[in-house]
């Protein structure tokens, strides 16, 4: 295989660890809680059960990636102890998630463990060592691995507000929200005058999420992906090395599909029976919309704080 | 970052470890020491303290404590500037005084007027001002002194990084004043049992209006909602001007600048998007306390930094030339 060949498998290579990461294994617990019901029922245990295992097939999926990426880079076998450590630290709270703990404490550290942990799979991954994070010496000495490293920064931040914010809904929303009337309110509301029916419907139902949330999201990500493409301009190595064109194709899509998820509930008011959200529908809409306003902004700030200007740089 | 070949390894060792110590210096004084009454205050409500004893040693060795490390910070960036120990005496001066402030605080009593509040922001956001210039090893002097400006360029690119962030402080400060004088803190977020059991027994369509309107936050939702429209436009607008101030990315405190204004109007964006969810009328859809205050002062402190930044970059800098395209052929 010729030399440039393998370089674009390489990137291809890159460009598919981020998005898998990113996008089946980021979201494989909404996927298959989402799909399960619909292909063929099984209880709690047994969708959390298909959870590791579509998680296990990503991350064997990005192993082989990772070998695509290091043959590209001409590197010899290396952070094969950091991937696996990642992988096992994943599967080992994908495993303990089998075992339903009503805790918001306990919810808020597995998101912290398993958000960390996929940076570190992802890092690892791109073959990049996760330890030019943390030291000078080692981001002098690697300067592609902390250019990776420091463009899945914002992508695992962003991750880890989403899995936050999945622990809020189930714990700070109310998810009893009637959405519907049952049969009996319903009889109950027809027998009163029009007057009186019109105002207890337009009040009784209601989704979890104040409608306001996705109309300010609608405004608010369009100016955010016209801030970072202005930014961008000013730090346009940083978008030479595959690792950081990936991450920055990941972040606009992730705020794309934030954009696309709380356009889609604007149809309706929200408000008022027969006129509120299904509560998956608004789940997925409120996490695409966490995390693409939240991997924006960390973009935004992490440039600012990890890199140089183009001009500083070829002055120095 | 790439790294010339023929690049001094050390040097280059140094002058990132440098830029590290200069963000951190920004960022601690920024987040952690303007916030540190509240961090204070949250830790001596969950703890029980809250006794004059309990704010004089938390506060007053909260400030030490994140001084201390700002000093030791100061030291290492003297140091990585080739330069001999200077400043000391405005740093140490600058410190005493904040410890000054914080005792005085502590002991002002519970009604004191406003014009108090009003002069203690004033002197705090100044001395913070004053503190991270010099531990950043810029003199404040070039802030007042022309002929000081063009002898110590350097002293005066770190001094003009850093006004902004003090404007933007003193609104933080009057805001956290406005809250507790000004808001009405007594407003009902939650219903009581009492009058819980009494709404549940009325009809349905009185039981709706009712809840409905008895329970409200402090501050207006549709202050939350402008300022999340607000913000990502400032972000835009300063993105856009920077492009004619480029050179104001060059020194690493310009940089720790705009990279703390820009992460302070991002918190402040995710903390108003935070209360987007919940109506913010309404029993069972009120915010919380704190996460109304910190909301409110947050946002208010990015909306100020940004436009004191806009202005500021305006007044102090001067535009960055272009190059005529024939210049290259000349």
């Amino acid at each position: 295989m010729s030399e440039l060949a393998l370089r674009q498998r390489g990137d291809r290579a890159v460009f598919g660890v981020v998005f898998l990461m990113l996008f089946a294994f980021s979201y494989s617990e909404q996927l298959v809680s989402g799909l399960f019901p619909v292909v063929g029922g099984g209880g709690q245990t047994a969708w959390r059960v298909a959870v590791v295992v579509v998680d296990v097939a990503v991350l064997g999926l990005v192993g082989l990636m990772k070998g695509v990426v290091t043959r590209a880079d001409g590197d010899a076998p290396r952070l094969w102890g950091w991937w696996w450590t990642g992988v096992a630290i994943l599967i080992a709270v994908d495993v303990l998630r089998l075992f339903p703990v009503e805790a918001i404490g306990l919810d808020l550290l597995t998101a912290t463990v398993y958000a960390a942990a996929m940076g570190l799979t992802m890092a690892a991954s791109l073959n990049a060592d996760p330890l030019a994070l943390f030291s000078t010496a080692r981001r002098v000495a690697l300067p592609t691995d902390w250019a990776r490293v420091r463009a899945v920064v914002p992508l695992v931040f962003g991750t880890w507000l989403c899995y936050l914010a999945a622990s809020a809904f189930v714990d700070y929303f109310d998810l009893r929200a009637v959405r519907a009337l049952d049969p009996a309110t319903a009889d109950k509301v027809a027998e009163m005058p029009i007057p009186e029916q019109m105002a207890v419907l337009s009040q009784l139902c209601e989704g979890a999420i104040s409608p306001v949330f996705f109309q300010l999201i609608v405004e608010v990500l369009p100016v955010l992906l016209l801030t970072l493409g202005i930014e961008f301009n000013y730090f346009r190595r940083t978008l030479t090395d595959a690792g950081q064109r990936a991450a920055t194709a990941a972040t606009v899509t992730v705020m794309a599909a934030g954009l696309v998820g709380a356009l889609s509930t604007l149809p309706w008011d929200g408000q008022g029976c027969g006129d509120v959200l299904s509560s998956w529908h608004e789940y997925v809409a409120f996490l695409f919309a966490v995390q693409g306003v939240f991997t924006g902004l960390a973009t935004l700030v992490w440039l600012l704080v990890a890199s140089t200007p183009d001009v500083a740089a070829s002055r120095a | 970052m790439e790294v010339e070949p023929d690049a001094d390894h050390s040097a280059v060792l140094a002058r990132h470890r440098r830029d590290r110590a200069v963000l951190a210096v920004v960022f601690l004084l920024l987040f952690a020491f303007s916030y540190s009454e509240d961090f204070v205050f949250a830790v001596l409500q969950a703890t029980g303290h809250e006794h004059v004893a309990g704010w004089l040693i938390g506060l007053v060795g909260f400030d030490a404590a994140v001084l201390a490390v700002v000093g030791l910070l100061k030291r290492a960036i003297a140091r990585a500037d080739d330069e001999a120990p200077r400043l000391w005496r405005w740093w140490w001066i600058s410190f005493a005084a904040i410890v000054g402030v914080d005792v005085f605080l502590v002991f002002l009593p519970e009604g004191h007027p406003l014009w108090i509040d009003l002069v203690s922001s004033v002197a705090l956001a100044t001395l913070m001002g004053i503190l991270m210039m010099v531990s950043l090893n810029g003199d404040p002097l070039t802030l007042f002194s022309r002929v000081r400006r063009s002898a110590e360029p350097t002293d005066w690119a770190r001094v003009r990084a850093v006004v902004p962030l003090v404007i933007g402080t003193l609104a933080c400060y009057i805001a956290a004043t406005a809250f507790d004088d000004f808001f009405d803190l007594d407003t009902v977020r939650v219903l009581d049992p009492e009058m819980a059991a009494e709404v549940g027994a009325m009809p349905i369509a009185e039981k709706l209006g009712a809840l409905a309107t008895l329970c409200e936050g402090a501050v207006s939702p549709a202050f939350f909602q402008t300022v999340v429209k607000v913000i990502p436009l400032l972000l835009l607008t300063i993105g856009v001007e920077f492009n004619f101030f480029r050179r104001a990315l060059d020194e690493p405190a310009q940089r720790a600048a705009a990279a703390a204004t820009v992460a302070l109007m991002s918190i402040g964006l995710s903390l108003a998007v935070s209360t987007l969810p919940w109506a913010d009328t309404g029993c069972g859809g009120v915010l919380g306390y704190w996460h109304e205050y910190l909301t409110f002062v947050v946002s208010v402190q990015g909306v100020a930094t940004g436009l004191a930044t806009l202005i500021w970059l305006l007044v102090a800098s001067s535009p960055d030339q272009r190059v005529a395209a024939e210049a290259n052929h000349v």
